[in-house]
């Protein structure tokens, strides 16, 4: 394990029954942003929880801080220096955002009052709940419950902090300021960051690994994957029947990814059709469709 | 208010205070003569760390806007037990519902002890295989974390989920175990008979547990309190009413001494497996 490095996986495993959610996959992060993409049932989640010590892996050698989460003694000592927010945050609805953030201090081992309460006031400020934080959570909109938990995250200035989409149903404003939170806790420390939104690993990440059927099928900076999809957008009057996805945009063109006619208006690929570029061609090879979601 | 200050601190005191260096006489006059002198209050005002003054106001407005704590926990706060214990036990939806069970079970065992105080042998055999349902009760109903809205967050946290879950369990088992021991205890007439229901109690929650380490707590405690149940209604099947206690092995000599044993095989077992509640997996704590 290099000096630098946070999160060191080996060929590890978990699978369920006779699917493997995570299959022989190795990776080593280090400090800043890291965004993990792909569809659901892409074994994300599942690799997120193996990180963040909640699910042991089949298979595998895993170290997180140095430390080996199968055994007792590094889990806690994982657990010390880890902020988790998992893809399903659940809260005590009766419980004040004040409250609840409390009560997970407590958990993180914040025993002294007065220090907790400081530092819960501290994160709550931060996610941009210090308005709201003494009222219950069930009257607070989604997007304040999420950060609610992202600030339970925040608690102990964590060396490592994974967010299993975190930013599902924050509205933009909402979403700058989170980019703006996570962007601060990466100057120093490693964030490892599961999202659907190729805009937020656009404008977060140093680096993305994209994830399919348990399995990494890409790994390095976000202008690298987009380097693969050049050559492969272009826009038409028409929809490509031969083109893997295509969407009609607000000019009434359509915009189209795979490979293109002779003599199509090729135009500079975003991360987002690099993404899908790649998912479609391991979901079928050369000249299957790709999965569209919420598009075409 | 600043026109008639004959004097002003210099730099040195005003540091020396801001850093709590100063005797409290020297502290007092400095603060009366910073009231009335801008000159000084603003001479001061460099040394002061911004930042925790900040978080001073932030938390003393948290405190000024606070909703006071639920009645549980205050009343758990008058009885002496710190506010962080006190938290732990009374905040999540499983732990309300353990004691929701405690006390409908120590009601009912007083319902049961008093048609037992009519000297019905039976009415004190349906109390003693009843009351370890309470207990057993009370373990489903901490372990089963998969009812804790925030368990993922939780787990991940340092304290460990085992031990949390333990102190939730005993907080809400000695309370109603005593209430049921004394709803047994204060019939007239009966003995110690009334507590041989303890160790099955014991031997079950404790295997309950051990067995949770591996499959979900529900079921665990499901099957072992029907098994239980069971065993009981086979065993007296056609026994003389008066005599119903002595035809369950559990509640003689020998079954009460096998419960101990049960005790403390399932103890070491829990004790051995305790990691797996550490984890998430379906099983391990359901």
């Amino acid at each position: 394990m290099n000096s630098g490095t946070t999160v060191e996986l080996d060929e590890v495993t978990k699978r369920y029954g006779s699917t493997a959610a995570v299959d022989g996959i190795s990776l080593a992060l280090e400090r800043g942003v890291t965004g993990l993409l792909g569809p659901n049932g892409a074994g994300k989640t599942t690799l997120l929880r193996i990180i963040a010590t909640v699910l042991a892996p089949d298979r595998g050698a895993v170290r997180v801080l140095g430390e080996d989460p199968g055994r007792a003694d590094g889990r806690l000592s994982i657990r010390r220096r880890l902020g988790y927010f998992p893809q399903e945050p659940g809260y005590y609805a009766n419980l004040t955002a004040f409250a609840f953030v409390d009560y997970i201090a407590i958990l993180k081992e914040l025993t002294d009052r007065q220090e907790r309460h400081h530092e819960v006031t501290r994160v709550l400020t931060q996610v941009g709940l210090d308005d709201v934080m003494h009222k219950r959570i069930k009257a607070l909109s989604g997007g304040m419950r999420r950060r609610v938990i992202l600030a339970q995250a925040l608690l102990g200035r964590p060396e490592l902090l994974v967010l299993d989409e975190p930013a599902s149903g924050l509205d933009p404003e909402q979403r700058l300021r989170f980019r703006e939170t996570v962007s601060a806790v990466a100057e120093h420390h490693t964030v490892l960051l599961s999202t659907h939104q190729t805009d937020d690993v656009s404008a977060l990440c140093q680096r993305v690994v994209v994830m399919d059927r348990g399995r990494v099928l890409h790994d390095g900076a976000p202008g690298a994957l987009v380097d693969h999809a050049h050559g492969h957008v272009w826009v038409a009057a028409e929809p490509d029947p031969g083109a893997r996805v295509s969407w009609r945009i607000s000019s009434g063109h359509y915009r189209l990814i795979g490979d293109p006619p002779p003599g199509a208006e090729l135009v500079t690929p975003a991360l987002e059709d690099a993404y899908l570029l790649l998912l479609g061609r391991n979901t079928s090879g050369a000249d299957g469709p790709v999965p569209t979601p919420g598009r075409a | 208010m600043t026109a008639h200050q004959t004097w002003h601190a210099d730099a040195d005191v005003l540091a020396a205070y801001v850093a709590g260096r100063l005797g409290r006489s020297t502290a007092a006059s400095l603060e009366a003569h910073l009231l009335a002198c801008a000159s000084c209050r603003a001479g001061i005002a460099p040394f002061a760390p911004s930042e925790q003054l900040a978080g001073n106001l932030a938390l003393l407005h948290s405190r000024i806007d606070a909703p006071p704590a639920p009645r549980t926990e205050r009343f758990l706060q008058r009885l002496g037990l710190p506010e962080r214990i006190t938290r732990l036990l009374v905040v999540t939806p499983s732990a309300r519902l353990a004691w929701l069970l405690a006390v409908a079970g120590a009601v009912a065992a007083a319902v049961i002890a008093a048609d037992v105080s009519a000297s019905s042998q039976r009415a004190m055999f349906t109390f003693l295989v009843g009351a370890p349902l309470v207990p057993l009760g009370v373990v489903s109903a901490t372990f089963a974390t998969r009812s804790d809205p925030a368990r993922e967050v939780v787990v991940a946290t340092p304290t460990p989920a085992f031990g949390l879950l333990l102190v939730r369990a005993v907080a809400v088992l000695v309370p109603a175990v005593v209430l049921t021991l004394l709803a047994a205890l204060v019939v007239p007439g009966q003995g110690g008979e009334g507590a041989l229901w303890l160790l099955p109690a014991l031997g079950l929650a404790t295997a309950t547990l051990a067995l949770a380490s591996w499959l979900p707590v529900r079921a665990v405690s499901w099957v072992l309190g029907a098994a239980w149940v069971a065993a009981a209604t086979i065993s007296v099947r056609g026994a003389p009413r008066t005599d119903l206690i002595e035809h369950y092995v559990a509640f003689r000599p020998v079954g009460q001494a096998a419960m101990v044993a049960i005790t403390l095989a399932a103890a070491a077992v829990v004790v051995l497996r305790r990691d797996a509640f550490d984890l998430i997996d379906a099983g391990r704590t359901p």
